[in-house]
């Protein structure tokens, strides 16, 4: 018997743990904890890309995923000469075919520097003004090349501009089964398919080719044969799993992927040179397509007929990529029941180990103060003061809150110093506010907005050293209810009410002066946040109206809409980072106020495979 | 079939909805202890271990708007000053 070692040049190696590098592909391991042998495998899937500038079927492409074209094909009844290239984000269009045609053979292993078309049809759809000339691009225009010694149209190709082949097709009502071969200059004849045949999916090289599935005219109808040409000789091979036709083929002769094939199929297959198996599905069902791609694993289908009765063609992209890598969505999840949540107090430190003090609720404004382990909440010594909107920066044992209102209304300027056990009174604010935002540390903390008594919007600012505030820049937009998070020198302020409206303004602080920032997707006041000026999330808050239960993250740059809550809710302040933060009390607009969440962010890990005998 | 069930739970803290619950099927809690899950086997199973009582759409919906018209009429009896500390509740329609 043939060991493994015999067979891959190595053992199979014993660990206790996975490994989780992207080398682990492929590699067979054997899992002493588990006591199991698992592997890296990975998977494919379709998704959607950037519609075409123009819809299409029919046409010809080549080059790899993110750097191919498409040419020329019918828009409803009339030929086109448009090219477009395609960098895996948008497509530009460049230069036109010297003769607009459709169902035209392409070089598929081409390129947007270096592409070949040939033959085609000038008209559509029934009697069919076949060509034989062949064109070449460039990079900037197409240029007439040799023609084919066999004019026809759905004629299949492979190779490149300088190493391309021709073969099958049809001329009027008769099936082709030549194959020619081109080097740049001119057009040989080479070996005959087994199988005359048009509408085949063609990809590889001019010496390694693959012909896969197509249509026989005359009866014989779509067609699994597969046939391989190596330079010299076309070899029937195992067939496809679905006789199709007009369907794309993206990879070489022993590693490939066949899709879009009539009648509008969303089925894939890949071929290894030996055998057929069954790939992901595409989300849309379409044939005659002007699909690309070099590998097995990273495909383009662009256009093509989208299987409504009368179609004219459609635009619509979808791309093939593989991955190794499983991604576990961004989450909330249910945190412990604080002991006795209010809404708007303080909340600060990490999410395993976090404080939640102040805040109010039907009773009046309180001194209560938690902490949190990461399971459980548990009664600490209380607040110096009763506070209520006030903010706070720092961790479970050095932590800082300040601002806010007392019982008896109004604004007050309290700081008060946490050191894990105890509150003390540390040196007031410049100007008392409530519904302040704040970040930071406990030794380099940051108070910005809130309101004076009166409900008006500050743009006033104040930096903490441990010992004292200091007066810092004011921030652009004056506003209360707002939320900050970051540091002292790296900080960003979103939304808030700037007395007469509530306001999606950003701003962001590097220790000096506040500038301008993308604006949150919506209006935005009593929100949570967490995290970095580069790797931050808002959540909650009044989105105008109503509470919500959204979360954004942000990156520096933009917003993008992460999981949701449970709850909707808000009036709380929310702490620590990008990656794993925490909602506490705050709670929703009505109902309890005990709750809390923790958010997990998105994660990548290996897709490891337990190997078993079935 | 309905997308969603409706019941009502109450929320035992940590453990009671995990990141596994969150990505295996829609959760959303209400006032008045009222949870909007989706309607798949993962959903019904966690209502059910969670104690819950399973309620009609408009029998959820009543139990919230009763929760926040009692909350918007508190809201509405607070003094200006203690009005400024958070928004009025809005009614809320379950999805």
């Amino acid at each position: 018997m043939t060991t493994y070692k015999e067979e891959f040049g190595k053992t199979i190696k014993q660990v206790s743990s996975d490994p989780t590098d992207a080398g682990a592909e492929g590699q067979i391991w054997f899992n002493t904890t588990a006591q199991v042998f698992k592997t890296v495998t990975s998977f494919g899937a379709w998704s959607s890309g950037t519609a075409l500038g123009q819809v299409r079927r029919k046409g010809g492409g080549t080059g790899a995923q993110a750097a191919g074209m498409v040419f020329g094909g019918f828009d409803a009844a009339t030929a086109l000469g448009q090219t477009e290239q395609y960098n895996g984000t948008s497509w530009t269009e460049v230069g036109d075919l010297t003769t607009a045609r459709g169902k035209l053979g392409s070089a598929t292993a081409g390129s947007q520097t270096a592409a070949l078309g040939f033959g085609g049809s000038t008209a559509e759809p029934s009697n069919p003004a076949i060509v034989n000339n062949s064109e070449e691009y460039n990079g900037s225009v197409w240029a007439e090349g040799d023609n084919l010694n066999t004019a026809r149209y759905v004629i299949a190709g492979a190779g490149t501009q300088t190493a391309g082949l021709g073969f099958g097709g049809y001329t009027t009502s008769t099936n082709r089964n030549e194959s020619e071969e081109y080097n740049g200059t001119s057009w040989a004849e080479g070996d005959n398919l087994n199988t005359a045949r048009g509408n085949i999916a063609g990809g590889g090289t001019q010496t390694a080719a693959l012909g896969a599935t197509g249509f026989i005219d005359g009866g014989g109808g779509d067609t699994a044969v597969t046939e391989e040409y190596n330079g010299t000789s076309w070899t029937t091979v195992t067939v496809c799993p679905t006789a199709q036709a007009s369907a794309i083929l993206s990879g070489t002769q022993t590693n490939a992927i066949i899709f879009a094939g009539s009648p509008n199929l969303t089925t894939t297959f890949g071929y290894d040179g030996t055998n057929w198996s069954t790939r992901p599905s595409m989300a849309t069902g379409r044939d005659r397509t002007s699909g690309f791609g070099t590998a097995a694993t990273a495909a383009l289908c662009a256009g093509g007929d989208g299987g409504t009765p009368g179609d004219e063609g459609i635009g619509t992209v979808e791309e093939f990529n593989t991955s190794i890598n499983v991604v576990t969505a961004a989450s909330w999840a249910a945190g412990g029941n604080l002991i006795s949540g209010q809404r708007n107090g303080v909340t600060f430190g990490i999410q395993t180990s976090a404080v939640f003090a102040g805040g109010h609720n039907p009773g009046g404004i309180s001194n209560n103060s938690e902490t949190y382990n990461g399971t459980s909440w548990t009664e600490g010594n209380n607040l110096g003061a009763p506070a209520d909107n006030a903010a706070s920066a720092g961790t479970e044992t050095a932590g800082v809150a300040f601002g806010g209102s007392p019982p008896a209304g109004g604004a007050n300027n309290d700081t008060q110093e946490y050191n894990g056990t105890d509150w003390s009174e540390g040196n007031n604010l410049n100007t008392a506010r409530y519904a302040i935002g704040g970040t930071g540390t406990q030794s380099a903390a940051l108070a910005s907005g809130g309101s004076p008594p009166g409900n008006t919007g500050s743009n006033l600012s104040e930096e903490y050293n441990g010992t004292d505030w200091s007066i810092g820049n004011t921030m652009g937009t004056g506003r209360y209810k707002l939320t900050i998070f970051g540091t002292q020198t790296a900080a960003v302020a979103a939304g808030g009410d700037t007395g007469p409206a509530n306001v999606n303004n950003v701003e962001h602080y590097d220790g000096t002066s506040w500038t301008n920032a993308t604006v949150y997707p919506s209006t935005l006041t009593y929100a949570a946040s967490a995290g970095s000026q580069t790797d931050g999330l808002v959540f909650l808050g009044d989105l105008g109206p109503g509470y919500g239960a959204t979360t954004n993250t942000y990156n520096g740059t933009a917003w993008a809409a992460s999981a949701t809550l449970a709850n909707a809710g808000g009036n709380t302040e929310g702490c620590g980072t990008g990656a794993l933060a925490l909602a506490a009390s705050g709670g929703p607009q009505s109902g309890r106020t005990d709750g809390a969440e923790e958010f997990t962010g998105a994660s990548t890990s290996l897709n490891v495979k337990t190997l078993t005998s079935s | 079939m309905a997308l969603f069930i409706y019941g009502t739970a109450t929320n035992t803290g940590k453990g009671f909805f995990t990141h596994e619950d969150r990505q295996n099927f829609y959760l959303s809690g209400q006032p008045a202890n009222v949870w909007v899950v989706g309607n798949n086997e993962k959903g019904a199973l966690w209502l059910a271990e969670k104690n819950g009582v399973e309620k009609t759409k408009t029998e959820a919906q009543a139990l919230v708007t009763a929760e926040v018209t009692a909350a918007q009429e508190a809201w509405d009896a607070l003094s200006d000053e203690a009005k400024t500390r958070n928004d009025r509740p809005s009614q809320i329609t379950l999805p």
